[in-house]
């Protein structure tokens, strides 16, 4: 009978070490996952930034033309500033944004608007990204509320998704008829994008916190057991 | 945090106010070096929008014969290519046909390659945004063919001319 006991309270303390043990590891952890936390945001707010300064102001589609030796073999090009300018006055035909008005607008108007639209949204979007990142690495250190860093992933998600959309866009400009008119049918005129550069670097973003956010599953299910 | 709002909205409605805005308002159009090709173009797609706007530019007096119907037109153009890239094509004019009461200067060294030209500063309006069309022989590689073509232009009601000095001035023009 008190062999019993005996044995009772050497597993109950046994299961209480080993939880101990478990609290340090998880609580180790849980720091470790702070700072890579403040690396990953810190990542993600650095990339919005650069990816949001790009769809401003590279070329979000341009006719590249190797027989054209001047401007890298851009032809013609709209930036996302003149998209933004062209919508918010709903004047696409105006010669004072890039080359909207032509060619684009004038063959391939019907791709026009929805590039537009899709620029701004991308912008807002990744400013938004931007904005939430910040506050995630904020409430990350002073409350430990990770709430703020996942929602900016979810956007950084959708400013994924929304680069996708206005890079098919862009280059599905070639359906229209600026090669076949305003390139004459020249093979060396090509319709391209930098938005090629915002994917890429959105997908970054969106690694980075998809990785930050598995980390964090782990951790909470990590958690979970131990209580 | 509250103060975070307190910046960034207002921020962000003065960029959604001031960006349709930095581009509109363009009544008047003063051509310049930077400017010349991309106005000419867009006015040869849209003359509507420039109906009614003051346009002022500098250009050189080319005097050209329909071969067809053997009628004169003297106008005010620079040169630049037919083609893709305004470099890859044919060369060709853009330009007006110059509706004006007053003298216009005798053409000079229209075809040649120089900037030695009888260059002019002109101010007025498109009359209208109807084409005008003018038959003329072709020009491959440089060299005059038999085929003719049609190049177009829109009338321009010159307000104002004045001969200048056109040395410092692009005579082709590109994007």
């Amino acid at each position: 009978m008190k062999n019993d006991t005996n044995n009772n309270s050497a597993e109950v303390l046994r299961d209480k070490k080993a939880r101990e043990e478990k609290m340090r590891a998880y609580l180790q952890e849980k720091k470790g996952l702070l700072k890579l936390f403040l690396i990953l945001f810190g990542a993600i707010a650095l990339l919005s930034l650069i990816t949001l300064l790009l769809t401003l102001l590279t070329d979000v589609v341009y006719v590249h033309n190797t027989a054209m030796t001047e401007d890298g073999g851009r032809e013609v090009s709209v930036g996302g500033i003149a998209f933004l300018q062209a919508l918010f006055t709903g004047n696409f035909t105006s010669a004072s944004y890039d080359d909207i008005a032509v060619p684009f607008y004038m063959y391939a108007k019907d791709y026009c608007s929805p590039a537009a639209i899709m620029t701004l949204f991308s912008v807002i979007l990744l400013g938004l990204t931007l904005i939430l990142s910040l506050l995630g690495i904020l409430f990350a250190v002073k409350k430990q509320n990770y709430s703020f860093s996942l929602l900016s992933t979810v956007f950084a998600a959708l400013s994924f998704i929304l680069n996708i959309v206005l890079l098919s866009i862009a280059l599905s400009m070639k359906n229209g008829n600026i090669l076949s008119t305003y390139c004459g049918g020249n093979p060396a005129c090509s319709i391209r994008s930098d938005m090629v550069w915002c994917l890429i670097l959105s997908l970054l973003m969106l690694g980075c916190g998809v990785y930050a956010t598995v980390r964090f599953l782990q951790l909470k299910k990590k958690r979970r057991q131990i209580s | 945090m509250k103060r975070f709002w307190g910046y960034f909205i207002p921020t962000l409605a003065m960029i959604f106010v001031l960006l349709p805005l930095s581009g509109c308002g363009a009544e008047n159009y003063d051509l310049n070096e930077a400017t010349f090709f991309r106005v000419m173009s867009n006015m040869l797609y849209y003359p509507e929008q420039y109906l009614g706007k003051s346009i002022s530019l500098d250009c050189f007096v080319y005097e050209i014969d329909d071969v067809q119907t053997g009628e004169h037109f003297t106008c005010g153009v620079r040169k630049c290519s037919s083609g893709y890239g305004c470099t890859c094509g044919n060369d060709t004019i853009i330009g007006f046909i110059l509706d004006y009461d007053g003298n216009i200067p005798a053409a000079k060294n229209q075809s040649e390659d120089t900037s030695d030209k009888a260059w002019i500063h002109i101010s007025g309006g498109l009359v209208d945004a109807e084409k005008s069309y003018v038959n003329v022989y072709s020009y491959q590689n440089g060299e005059k063919t038999d085929k003719i073509e049609q190049i177009y232009f829109y009338r321009f009601a010159v307000s104002s001319l004045e001969e200048i000095d056109g040395s410092s001035l692009n005579y082709y023009v590109t994007k």
